[in-house]
């Protein structure tokens, strides 16, 4: 039995923009370079996810090591703006023993 | 110890388990086989990857050698969440002023 731990950081902004133009600054690369600067450009690595304008999933590396995985959620606000969700985990799969031998699940929270 | 290091070490599911019976209390090597199906020497290899890492620690008593958790092991990880809890929000800010200078 396997269950996944993980570290994670989650942030989320508001932002004057429909879903549909944070998307475009998310996914097109010469808007994507001017919000995230020019080191991080090539930090995202893959497309894991993408279900536009809603959920777009990347795997994000740094000198060539695996970083985690970078998802943002978008969500229309009523004014027709963007509730932007940013998750980055960095998943370390965990073995749980079974309950019956009692040993100790380990969690790595911070 | 780097945080990669840490993330590598622990990435085989082998020794993950070894990892999680340390972490209940300190063993030898040959409590540590007790119901691992693995070679005396695969568990050497398994414990010195984890000692590099800065995960295991041994002490030896007579000729017996006891291994436990490093309570610093995990430490390295805490660099990871420091870097990007001080790269996200920046990044964000700079996405909000990209917004308003894009046309549509």
């Amino acid at each position: 039995m396997t269950e996944e731990t993980s570290e994670q950081l989650s942030f989320a902004v508001d932002l004057d923009a429909p879903p549909e133009k944070v998307w475009r600054a998310l996914t097109i690369p010469a808007f994507r370079e001017r919000w995230l600067g020019h080191d991080a450009a090539n930090r995202p690595a893959q497309v894991i996810a993408s279900e536009p304008p809603h959920r777009l999933s990347w795997s994000w590396r740094e000198a060539g090591e695996d970083e985690g995985i970078v998802t943002f959620t978008l969500t229309p606000t009523e004014s027709g703006g963007t509730t932007l969700e940013l998750v980055h985990a960095r998943t370390l799969p965990i073995a749980v023993p079974p309950a019956a031998n009692g040993n100790i699940v380990m969690m790595l929270a911070a | 110890m780097s945080e990669t290091d840490v993330f590598r070490a622990l990435a085989d599911p082998t020794r993950r388990a070894v990892f999680e019976r340390l972490a209940a209390g300190p063993r030898n090597a040959t409590a540590l086989r007790d119901g691992l199906d693995i070679s005396q020497p695969a568990m050497s290899q398994h414990l010195k990857v984890l000692r590099e890492a800065g995960l295991v620690v041994e002490a030896r008593e007579g000729r017996s050698v006891n291994y436990s958790v490093d309570p610093e092991g995990l430490r390295p990880l805490r660099g990871w969440l420091a870097r990007y809890s001080a790269f996200w929000p920046a990044r964000l800010d700079n996405l909000q002023d990209l917004l308003k200078e894009m046309d549509q």
